[in-house]
């Protein structure tokens, strides 16, 4: 079973709402919706009004063992689709797997049989979007690649390491931090 | 009926070295006007614009690509025919290709000017360390640079500071980088000659820079301030009464009587032609963009080498993760150096080196393998913390020696939006250069042994946007483009100010020289102008 904290319950029950106005399966389009329904709801913060679908919410989550922004896992859905539009159906067998599979943790998850080369594509590619902060293949000495933006502080390999190193472009240690170790870590 | 000017100099190119030219005739007083391909573009929108790509690998991405001034990543503008991909991150804009850089600015060494002369390799220089070394102090307080006065840089000079100095750095060593630290306490004990960086990464304050905050971010953007580019030098320049003209493509040499150049013209992106006139004329537009220009007009090359002599630090590099955290990523992105073989015997027979460890955030890199590998929730957090925390990456730059096979030529199958052409390179490793990488790589295994280390990869050759040779100076009109003074053998009054007329190009950076020379021709440009 995928993990729920009581945050993202309270930005699934809108989800949940607005599942009867939308596709899953069209991130976009249910970004722009919900924005409008975090609206109508009241008290709900923009950034989870704009939240992605729920069950990719709670996709993302299980997969890093970890909340995440909803806002976030919106991004990186839109991206994915937009590079991949087989993405979102990928991605809804994946969910699926993962909730009639009642999982405990990835471990879980890695050790069934049943964890496809396909399914384990979509968990990857979903991972890196939230990890890598882009979607698509890097090519270098490249004007273009077609690689899409997801985020840059939010990307959670920042998240891992943020408390020892700087997110690249600033560090807020002051100068000369860099003579010793993290004090944690 | 007397010659009127638009100016006493015209310089072409706002970077480092043409920025530091123009500078230095402005403050005697000479009229300079100051031409520059890109526009001119606010730090904060950069630092945004870095922000907000998710193409964070490639350099160049935050830059402005305008179709009629592209970057060399622009597809289709740079194509090469030889064995190896010659790809540069060159920028257009004002302040030039040090918008994203290390930082170095190394000295060459004695020795380095005397290449062929003492190891029977390559060329001399047309001038002596010690001509030079006036105008490096010049250089170096105009970029204010911080290094160490008492370290050897050549590698073996032991227990004195070298090269010799008139004066000290302007700003002291930066305080080492713990992963540095740790790097030269490993090695020091088995001889390695592990020395300070110089570099213009200042971490005091300086001539209105704060001091760095390790940002970590020099080789994409710096957001503050602190790292040096051009574009410092072309504000000081406005403020001196010079006349920055902002995308303009110089596209025209016009040739005049007594080996004299009569005039350049420019396009602007709507293909409008201006024409201007001066005393002398000072070409400074990155040594790719320079060849091209002079090739373009058949200027200054009489001896036929515009464009070849291609020379970069063609070099290797090796990542590995350390038995001990480290945590790269903190603080300035390049320190410790290894100068073991920066000079010396072996030079007679395969290329010196000189190795540095980078000190990048791996993070990035480190999420995308574990996630290759299939590893998913706590997992995959631990292995990027654990392999964040112990990555390190030493790499390494080689001695080309210069081929005049190495070349680079206008190609007028790629045109740009104002009709100018791309350039077409043919570029070959040598035998000198690979020989010298077979002995980084017996250093490489030394270095993680040492470190405890486990080797993730060594990599080939790749580029280092170090491009000299392709204005090459040299005593002899018959062999080189232009004389110690960096004035064209073909015309008195056309000089060239760039990395591009380094003969000897040795193992270290080359910008800090660069700029050192083209301070030095705009000194004796003022005499005559």
């Amino acid at each position: 079973m995928i993990p729920r904290s009581g945050e993202r319950e309270k930005r699934d029950q809108i989800n949940e709402n607005s599942k009867m106005m939308f596709s899953r399966r069209r991130f976009l389009a249910a970004t722009t919706i919900l924005a409008g329904a975090g609206m109508a709801f009241g008290g709900v913060p923009q950034a989870f009004a704009a939240g992605a679908d729920a069950n990719l919410v709670s996709l993302a989550s299980f997969l890093s063992g970890k909340d995440v922004d909803p806002a976030l896992v919106a991004r990186a859905g839109n991206a994915l689709n937009q590079k991949d539009e087989s993405f979102a159906k990928a991605a809804a067998a994946l969910s699926d797997f993962v909730s009639k599979g009642g999982f405990t943790d990835t471990d879980a998850l890695a050790a069934d049989p049943g964890f496809t080369p396909e399914l384990q594509k979509t968990a990857q590619e979903l991972l890196k979007a939230l990890y890598l902060g882009y979607v698509g293949e890097p090519k270098g000495q490249a004007a273009h690649d077609g690689v899409l933006f997801v985020s840059f502080s939010q990307a959670l390999a920042y998240g891992v390491t943020s408390p020892y190193t700087p997110i690249p472009s600033y560090s807020t240690w002051g100068s000369g931090y860099w003579a010793h170790l993290p004090t944690q870590g | 009926m007397a010659q009127e000017y638009d100016a006493d100099v015209i310089v072409v190119g706002s970077g480092a070295v043409g920025s530091n030219a123009a500078y230095a005739l402005a403050k005697q007083g000479k009229s300079v006007i100051l031409l520059e391909a890109g526009p001119s573009v606010p730090r904060w929108k950069l630092v945004e614009n870095f922000r907000n790509s998710g193409r964070h690998y490639d350099h160049n991405d935050p830059y402005p690509n305008n179709p009629w001034a592209p970057t060399s990543y622009q597809e289709g503008y740079l194509q090469n025919t030889g064995s190896f991909n010659m790809m540069p991150g060159m920028l257009k804009l004002v302040g030039g290709t040090t918008w994203h850089w290390g930082g170095a600015t190394w000295r060459y060494i004695p020795n380095d000017f005397k290449l062929n002369t003492l190891y029977g390799k390559g060329r001399d220089w047309p001038m002596e360390y010690e001509d030079l070394e006036p105008y490096y102090t010049k250089a170096e307080y105009e970029l204010g640079i911080a290094g160490s006065d008492t370290e050897d840089q050549s590698g073996k000079n032991p227990g004195k500071s070298y090269p010799p100095r008139s004066k000290p750095y302007p700003v002291d060593a930066e305080p080492w980088v713990y992963s540095s630290k740790a790097l030269k306490d490993a090695l020091e004990p088995a001889g390695y000659k592990i020395v300070h960086e110089p570099t213009v990464r200042t971490h005091r304050p300086y001539d209105g820079r704060p001091a760095c905050q390790g940002n970590n971010n020099c080789d994409q953007v710096c957001p503050i301030g602190t790292l040096y580019n051009g574009s410092i030098h072309a504000d000081k320049c406005q403020r001196a009464g010079v006349k920055l003209i902002t995308e303009a493509v110089v596209h025209k040499i016009t040739k005049g009587a007594n080996k004299k150049i009569e005039s350049i013209s420019y396009l602007t992106p709507q293909k409008e032609e201006h024409t201007l006139k001066a005393k002398a004329y000072v070409i400074a537009a990155h040594s790719f963009e320079t060849a091209k220009l002079l090739l373009m007009n058949d200027v200054a090359n009489s001896s036929d080498m515009v464009g070849r002599n291609l020379m970069d630090h063609i070099g290797i590099s090796m990542s590995f993760l350390a038995k001990d955290t480290m945590w790269s990523g903190r603080g300035p992105v390049q320190q410790a150096t290894i100068m073991d073989w920066r000079d010396g015997a072996h030079r007679s027979e395969f290329s010196a080196n000189k190795s540095a460890l980078a000190n990048p955030n791996p993070s990035i890199d480190m999420a995308r393998e574990a996630i290759e590998k299939g590893l998913m929730g706590k997992a995959l957090d631990e292995r990027i913390k654990d392999t964040s925390s112990r990555w390190m990456y030493v790499y390494s730059f080689f001695e080309m020696l210069p081929d005049p096979a190495n070349r680079l030529v206008p190609n007028p199958d790629w045109k740009d939006s104002i009709g100018m052409p791309g350039i077409k390179i043919h570029f070959d490793v040598d035998d000198y250069v690979k020989a010298g990488a077979e002995h980084a790589k017996v250093m490489y295994h030394d270095i993680n042994n040492r470190m405890g280390g486990e080797i993730l990869g060594i990599s080939g050759f790749e580029n280092h946007d170090h491009l000299m040779g392709t204005m090459i100076m040299g005593k002899d009109a018959s062999d080189s483009v232009v004389n110690h003074e960096g004035r064209t053998f073909d015309h008195d009054n056309l000089f060239i100010a760039s990395v591009g007329t380094i003969p000897a190009a040795g193992v270290v950076n080359p910008t800090l020289t660069a700029v050192a020379l083209g301070i030095r021709t705009a000194e004796i440009i003022a005499k005559e102008v």
